[in-house]
């Protein structure tokens, strides 16, 4: 595969939250607020490019019956850095993420990862793949936490944007409203797909018209018999 | 076209009484036997699409013309296949839910001799955005449109018997479109909902505008004007859950007359949550024309009165009496036209009866013990998600299986 | 059949280097976390405290209280100090006791405890609130959080025992928030608790006059108030 199509894939065809549904406890959780979104996925990205880049390291020196806990252990001391990190240098938002920082070691995505990418390609395939991957991670879940945020909130990244005649819609910001937000984004996206498919088919049937046309000079080609 | 592609259609079994092939499968059918191989399917491969078109005709012709021959068709035996149910009555969903709607026209009418203008509004804005979504998501769809089949409207009507009558037009509005677009056509339309679309809508307004639900007037304000200063006041039930707090015992109770709740035209709550008597005539409607069973309805009140009386019994100056649960609030809509519908509750008698007491334990427990000072809607939508358990908890034995267990 | 010995050995090798990357690791958040706890502490502790000279970080007392009902002031262990009890940040100006800020946590939040900072005068009247920690529904019980959203946070400043403490809706004097009555009747109760705490087991106990003269550091939050 491409190294772009490895990078691309993971921001919409193989989307982890709104396409492969992975990591729903942490996104439908943390999602409250673009702030705390945005936190989270920046984290899982840390840690998913940095496990992706450590396993696909040592892959080779790990024998298969022993990859998983020795995988987890890799990623559980990643994760468990990252929590350090975050917890010296950027205090508060750490306060506000709190249990789901850690929480990271079992989010499917990872060992998804590491078991479905890293364990099968070199390391800078698979760093390029964590990047990819926590990017899609990254962008939905800051599309659910923005949407979720002005509708339960009126405002997103903490800043107000709907003025005071609006009443915000407090369902959004609590569990039930995670829910129905990433629904209706993951609906939203297959519409997309839909359309696009269906531009697609539109644009190859009228090439291949085109190319008939082109080689009958317009005249109707009989079909061959069984094929009507 | 499936005329295309097909052989002409199969001459006449040779024998009176062979089945023919169920009508969906007529055309594909090879023919049965002899003497009819297709007169056109030698030169078919490779004929344009006309040639085709007029081969089904003269086809169409000739079996015409057969049928002509042979004057009075013989005794034929045609099974059509299609799925239960198989008796034919002159039920139709239009005229089941119409008759929903008569049955809630004495609620309505009491709650606009209570709250005049202001029940009017709420009930117009939310049947209109109801029939409104449904239209517009059935079109957007491509799904048949089925707005005039009363469905819609019965979904408004009973949203609206669900808010406060000072409901500003936009939670109307925006609860008609949550009630058909989250609870019913996100679902795929008209029964395929788990959960009751109106009471789907009041949950999420709810959770989401508490200050707005909770905001009540009292009867006899919104008569003349539409306006929004209205003197707000407590719900009797709103009342029971402050006093608990704030003095741990409850006083209200006891000067809480009961013909009010009965008769409900000077009771303070939503616009279904008025009159006890009114509701109980649009329901015993129902029940006389067979839409409900009794079922629901009797567990229900019967349990939320039961354990009622059970807490109160243990302390009466902390747990407001039975009867003081059963006029209040919303248990006698909610028991009648909420829990009963066809689509969301269990289909057996038992599954009912458990529907009902469970509807009648969270109502209780959330009312006393819950954050909200009514449980009503929130009781039903939960035991509605609990039907497939309940249904599979009481499932029938099937007529000649499993003998032993029966 | 692979070598058990070698798949132990595997699992070994990363079990140590991982320890060895999160000691080091730890070795250099360490401090900083530390730093960062403490400054998120002192920043609570400054909003509720009037104005002061001395460093209360380095001046608390713990001192040991029995709690329990729906408010308590907060019991915790300070491992430094050794000592088991309410943590209290004593705040001096001109080597004068000015205030006190402990912890008190309430047990009456709409979903879980609300954990408050608590700034009493030596008149026992309230200098200041701050929420700690909640879990209140947000957009509505958590408004508690700020003046803007929640008026009564500012109206309870200034007022003792004598006054009044409790939400207009149960028949006081503090705004509550609409429809979320449950959250400021918390606080308000936590602020009482607090202040009977106070008058019962915190008056004399903290010395009326800076145990240490104060020390001119760049890291005093001097004229955090002016």
């Amino acid at each position: 595969m491409k190294l772009s199509a490895v990078l691309t894939q993971g921001l919409w065809k193989e989307n982890p939250t709104l396409r492969m549904m992975l990591g729903m406890c942490p996104v439908l959780a943390v999602s409250t607020s673009a702030t705390n979104a945005i936190g989270m996925g920046v984290a899982t990205l840390a840690v998913l490019v940095a496990s992706n880049f450590t396993i696909a390291l040592v892959k080779d020196a790990i024998p298969a019956q022993v990859r998983i806990p020795a995988y987890i252990l890799m990623i559980a001391s990643l994760v468990t850095a990252v929590d350090m990190a975050m917890a010296a240098w950027f205090f508060e938002l750490h306060q506000t993420l709190g249990l789901f920082i850690p929480l990271i070691v079992v989010n499917c995505i990872i060992l998804g990862r590491a078991e479905g990418f890293a364990a099968k390609n070199t390391a800078f395939a698979s760093i390029v793949d964590g990047l990819g991957m926590g990017l899609g991670f990254t962008l939905s879940i800051t599309t659910l936490g923005c949407c979720r945020e002005l509708l339960g909130n009126g405002s997103i990244f903490g800043i107000p944007l709907l003025g005071d005649a609006f009443k915000p819609m407090l369902l959004m910001v609590l569990p039930p409203g995670a829910f129905l937000m990433l629904g209706l984004l993951a609906a939203t996206m297959r519409r997309v797909d839909m359309a696009l498919e269906a531009r697609a088919r539109t644009v190859a049937e009228g090439r291949r018209q085109r190319a008939l046309d082109l080689a009958t000079g317009g005249a109707p080609i009989p079909m061959p018999p069984g094929f009507e | 076209m499936a005329d295309e592609s097909t052989p002409t259609p199969p001459p006449e079994p040779p024998t009176a009484g062979a089945p023919t092939p169920p009508v969906g499968a007529q055309q594909a059918a090879p023919p049965a036997t002899g003497d009819g191989a297709p007169p056109a399917a030698a030169e078919r491969p490779g004929a344009k699409k006309r040639a085709a078109k007029e081969g089904a005709a003269a086809a169409d012709t000739e079996k015409e013309e057969k049928k002509k021959k042979k004057g009075p068709p013989k005794k034929e035996l045609i099974l059509v296949a299609s799925s239960s149910p198989h008796v034919v009555s002159d039920e139709s969903i239009p005229r089941i839910m119409y008759t929903v709607c008569l049955a809630l026209a004495p609620a309505i009418l009491v709650a606009v001799y209570c709250f005049g203008l202001q029940a009017v509004k709420v009930l117009a804005l939310t049947s209109a955005a109801c029939l409104v979504t449904e239209a517009g998501l059935q079109r957007l769809m491509g799904r048949r449109l089925t707005v005039t089949d009363g469905s819609a409207l019965v979904t408004g009507l009973l949203l609206a018997m669900t808010l406060p009558p000072s409901a500003p037009w936009w939670i109307c509005l925006l609860g008609g479109a949550l009630a058909i677009g989250v609870g019913k056509q996100l679902f795929g339309g008209l029964a395929h909902n788990p959960f009751n679309p109106a009471l789907i809508a009041r949950v999420i307004l709810l959770i989401s505008w508490p200050v707005e639900l909770t905001t009540w007037m009292k009867p006899g304000q919104g008569f003349v004007n539409l306006g929004v200063d209205v003197v707000t006041a407590a719900s009797p039930l709103g009342l029971m859950k402050e006093e608990l707090i704030q003095k741990g015992s409850i006083q209200v109770v006891s000067q809480f007359p009961l013909r009010d709740g009965l008769l409900g035209l000077n009771q303070i709550g939503s616009l279904g949550e008025t009159s006890v008597i009114a509701l109980l005539l649009g329901g015993l409607f129902l029940l006389y024309r067979g839409y409900i069973t009794w079922h629901i309805p009797v567990s229900y009140i019967a349990t939320v009165g039961a354990v009622a009386a059970l807490f109160w019994g243990i302390d009466p100056g902390h747990f407001a009496p039975p009867l003081y649960h059963l006029v209040t609030g919303g248990l006698f809509l909610g028991a009648l036209y909420m829990a009963t519908d066809m689509v969301t509750c269990p289909v057996t008698n038992r599954g009912m009866l458990i529907f009902g007491m469970g509807c009648g334990i969270l109502t209780y427990f959330i009312r006393t013990f819950g954050a909200y000072p009514e449980g009503v809607s929130f009781a039903i939508v939960i035991m509605n998600g609990a039907v497939p358990l309940i249904e599979r908890w009481v499932r029938p034995r099937t007529y000649g299986h499993n003998l032993s267990a029966a | 059949m692979v070598n058990i010995n070698r798949l132990v050995l595997v699992l070994l090798v990363v079990a140590v280097a991982s320890a060895i990357l999160l000691a080091e690791i730890n070795t250099i958040t360490a401090p900083k976390i530390q730093a960062s706890q403490t400054a998120y502490k002192l920043k609570a502790v400054q909003k509720v405290l009037p104005p002061y000279d001395n460093q209360p970080a380095a001046d608390r007392q713990v001192i040991p209280v029995t709690g329990g009902g729906p408010a308590e002031a907060k019991v915790e262990l300070d491992e430094e100090l050794g000592k088991e009890g309410v943590v209290v940040y004593p705040a001096y100006q001109a080597g004068k006791l000015v205030g006190e800020a402990y912890s008190v946590i309430s047990h009456q939040g709409f979903s879980g405890d609300i954990e408050i900072l608590l700034g009493v005068s030596p008149a026992g009247r309230v200098t200041g609130v701050e929420i700690i920690a909640h879990a209140e529904t947000p957009g509505l019980g958590a408004k508690i959080v700020s003046e803007a959203s929640w008026k009564g946070k500012a109206q309870v400043v200034g007022r003792s025992l004598s006054e009044s403490l409790v939400v207009k809706k149960d028949g006081g004097e503090i705004d509550a928030i609409a429809g979320a009555t449950i959250s400021p009747r918390a606080v308000c109760g936590a602020v009482k608790a607090g202040l009977e705490v106070y008058n019962q087991a915190f008056k004399d106990k903290v010395p009326a006059a800076s145990p240490a003269a104060p020390i001119p550091t760049a890291a005093a939050p001097q004229g955090a108030h002016s």
